[in-house]
């Protein structure tokens, strides 16, 4: 009996711990922006479109565009390129192939953000220079997390697919549609939920990913005028001035991040709110 | 009577194991066949070869002729589809879709090319009231299918494999999931189904076999040992076989 | 490999052996009454025992048949019990009438005078052969049994005939012989049973051609 008080407060600390660290990051994060906010005022600070410290100017409004082009065209090409993949991989894979695929994709999953930004910097880069004419760009750095969060997309949705009763598939299959069809008619809708999760988790990675980011986006802190302009991501923001920021200067950035931190906050809500519907 | 479907010394093979070994059966059309025998004996892999499931297995070859309405299902010039669409099949763990029911029912006239809505919603109600479902469903058409009980997804089912009108049904042990009550019931429909469609039932239930079915054929060891009307069989079993499965004296 | 259902068939197959016992005891006592020895009085006390041993193994059989759903060689096997069973109780019946019958007559002399004790006699030989076939599941010998009941009908014309001489004659008992014909009747019903047996017999047993040739 006693030992089994011990273990019920162990694991009650632990999951303590996690709460705590949430509310301590947030506190932290929210108790600096406030103030800062505050001084800079709401709507210079959010939806001011010059960032420049050295003038004490900080409108954050071309990073927040920037983080939500990137993010977002990311997953423009990610998710259907995962899907399809990892629809491949379940259904339509021979196994020989599928024993090669699945080791392949966990270990693009593996690979290290900064690796991934050398890949960037080295390959991508100069060559969408040659073919677009711009090699540090808003579709430079989508490219380059579409295949970051990729893993992430293919094995959620896999496992999400492969967790269906084959019963379903047999189904379709015998009221006479083939398998290609029934595929994305019964089993896709079917595995809904994994697949929406697995979106969550690409969209929470590229939103917040930096040192890929900042090696291959150009990083001007100025509102883009087309996919082939250079711009600087909220995390891009954070990283590059954070080593000598002073002051107000850095208490912007911090802000910034809280900022971030928002944005990801609403979109688990969303998310949250559509798998409830569902 | 004319015959609906054949088989002529149909083999079929998983890699190097010989699962059907030569099986003649020539079955009659508006009638109930079941396919009795002991687990593993080749009685739901025979039911499959009849709309071509087994083509979805790996490692799946078959020898000898199948003919659906005198013509080889395996002809070049056939077409799985439209196979699948007169011959079809309900399966021993209800498998619903998570749609809403209409969905469900509509999912394999929209396979084969219906759009129309209005078209649609009369197939759907056709459908459902020839299973026996459309009472109890018609006011929640469009809630999930996932809501009702083990026998209404069984019946539900059922109206979506007659939703593509087939002229035969298989049913791989449709009942055995279900408690008694769902289990009558769903007889009670391939009784009156019975003036309409012709139907192969592979049965574990020999009481099951004698309530419904004309003909029976006892498979056993991949083989079909005998074939014949189902009180006769019964009663007067052919083959020792057959009557040492049938009064449980195996093993 | 013995399975419930055999051992519960077997069960069955000794009840129905201990109520032909019984049965063939009726018989004895009719013989002998005929032949004016004692033992009348055990016939009551026998026939209350064949009805409820008879009661007990139909219910024994409606039991298996509830338990087991049994079919083909099972199902038959249950089904012509059955049929021995009622038959062995219907002789039992006739017999206890039959006794009856002496016991109001006047002057049972008549009886054997008409020819009812070899009557009696052949009954009794023929449950007995009855029985073993139906223990034996012996279909030919069943075949001659059914056709021996020709035999028990051929006996009850002949007494008939008697009795109506006796009747124009105007002999001691002819007050009676409408009583006595009765009599007569149950023996030639007991005979009519033990050919049921023996068709059970075939029934269960026999091919097709068999059973379509009535006995």
């Amino acid at each position: 009996m006693k030992k089994e008080g011990v273990f019920k407060f162990l694991f009650a600390a632990a999951a303590l711990f996690s709460v705590l660290a949430v509310v301590v990051i947030s506190l932290f994060l929210f108790a600096s922006a406030f103030p800062t906010i505050k001084e800079i005022g709401p709507i210079n600070f959010l939806f001011g479109k010059i960032w420049k410290p050295s003038n004490d100017i900080y409108g954050i409004f071309p990073m927040i565009v920037g983080s939500v082009y990137v993010t977002g065209i990311s997953i423009l090409i990610g998710v259907p390129l995962g899907l399809f993949t990892a629809l491949y991989m379940t259904y339509f894979a021979p196994k020989k192939l599928y024993r090669v695929m699945k080791p392949a994709v966990e270990l693009l999953a593996g690979i290290p953000s900064i690796v991934y930004g050398f890949f960037g910097l080295m390959v991508l880069v100069p060559l969408f220079r040659s073919i677009f004419g711009s090699g540090k760009s808003i579709l430079t750095a989508s490219v380059l997390l579409s295949f970051m969060i990729l893993p992430t997309i293919i094995t959620v949705s896999e496992s999400s697919l492969r967790a269906l009763d084959n019963s379903l598939l047999e189904g379709a299959l015998a009221l006479g549609d083939t398998k290609e069809k029934a595929v994305f008619r019964v089993m896709v809708p079917a595995a809904s939920s994994g697949i929406l999760s697995s979106v969550i988790l690409g969209v929470g990675r590229s939103i917040g990913e930096t040192m890929a980011v900042v090696m291959v986006a150009g990083n001007q802190p100025r509102i883009p005028g087309g996919v082939l302009d250079g711009v600087r991501t909220m995390t891009a923001n954070i990283v590059l001035e954070m080593g000598y920021a002073t002051d107000l200067h850095r208490e912007a950035l911090i802000a910034t991040g809280a900022v971030l931190f928002v944005f990801v906050l609403i979109l688990n809500l969303s998310f949250s709110l559509i798998r409830r519907k569902k | 009577m004319s015959e609906k479907m054949k088989t002529e010394n149909l083999h079929l093979f998983y890699g190097e194991k010989e699962a059907l070994k030569g099986i003649d059966i020539s079955i009659g059309e508006k009638q109930i066949v079941s396919l009795i025998g002991p687990s593993g004996c080749g009685k739901s892999t025979f039911l499959r070869c009849l709309n071509r499931m087994n083509d979805l297995i790996k490692d799946c070859r078959i020898e000898g002729k199948i003919y659906y309405n005198g013509l080889d299902i395996y002809a070049p010039s056939s077409d799985t589809a439209t196979l699948r669409k007169n011959v079809g099949m309900v399966f021993q763990k209800p498998n619903p879709f998570p749609f809403s029911i209409f969905e469900n029912i509509a999912y394999g006239p929209k396979t084969h090319g219906l759009r129309n809505k209005v078209k649609l919603q009369e197939t759907v109600e056709k459908a459902l009231s020839e299973a026996g479902l459309w009472d109890e469903v018609k006011d929640r058409l469009n809630s999930s299918a996932m809501g009702l009980s083990g026998g209404q997804m069984q019946r539900l089912c059922i109206a979506r494999a007659l939703a593509v009108e087939p002229d035969v049904l298989l049913l791989d042990e449709p009942t055995s999931a279900l408690d008694p009550i769902s289990t009558e019931k769903i007889e009670e429909l391939l009784l009156t189904l019975k003036d309409r469609y012709t139907i192969v039932i592979v049965t574990h239930n020999m009481q099951q076999a004698l309530r419904i079915s004309d003909m029976t054929a006892f498979f056993l060891l991949g083989e079909m040992v005998e074939y014949g009307e189902t009180t006769k069989m019964f009663y007067s079993p052919q083959d020792k076989r057959t009557e040492d499965y049938i009064t449980g004296r195996f093993g | 490999m013995k399975t419930r259902i055999d051992e519960e068939l077997d069960k069955l197959d000794l009840g129905t052996m201990s109520l032909s016992t019984l049965v063939e005891e009726a018989l004895g006592i009719i013989t002998s009454s005929l032949n004016n020895s004692y033992g009348k009085a055990r016939i009551g006390e026998i026939a209350q025992e064949i009805e409820e041993k008879g009661k007990s193994l139909e219910g024994s059989c409606i039991n298996l048949l509830l338990k087991f759903h049994p079919v083909a060689r099972d199902l038959k096997r249950i089904s012509s019990t059955l049929c021995t069973i009622r038959d062995l109780c219907r002789i039992g019946d006739n017999s206890l009438d039959f006794c009856e019958m002496l016991d109001y007559l006047s002057s049972p002399e008549i009886c054997k005078e008409i020819g009812l004790l070899d009557m009696a006699l052949n009954v009794k030989k023929m449950l007995s052969d009855a029985i073993s076939c139906f223990m034996s599941k012996d279909t030919e010998k069943a075949k001659s049994v059914e056709a021996y009941d020709d035999v028990i009908d051929k006996c009850f014309s002949e007494a008939r005939k008697k009795l109506y001489s006796v009747i124009r004659s105007g002999k001691d008992g002819y007050e009676e012989a409408a009583d006595v014909v009765i009599g007569a009747k149950y023996l030639e019903r007991m005979g009519d049973h033990a050919a049921s047996i023996a068709h059970s017999v075939i029934e269960e047993c026999g091919t097709v051609e068999d059973s379509k040739s009535e006995g």
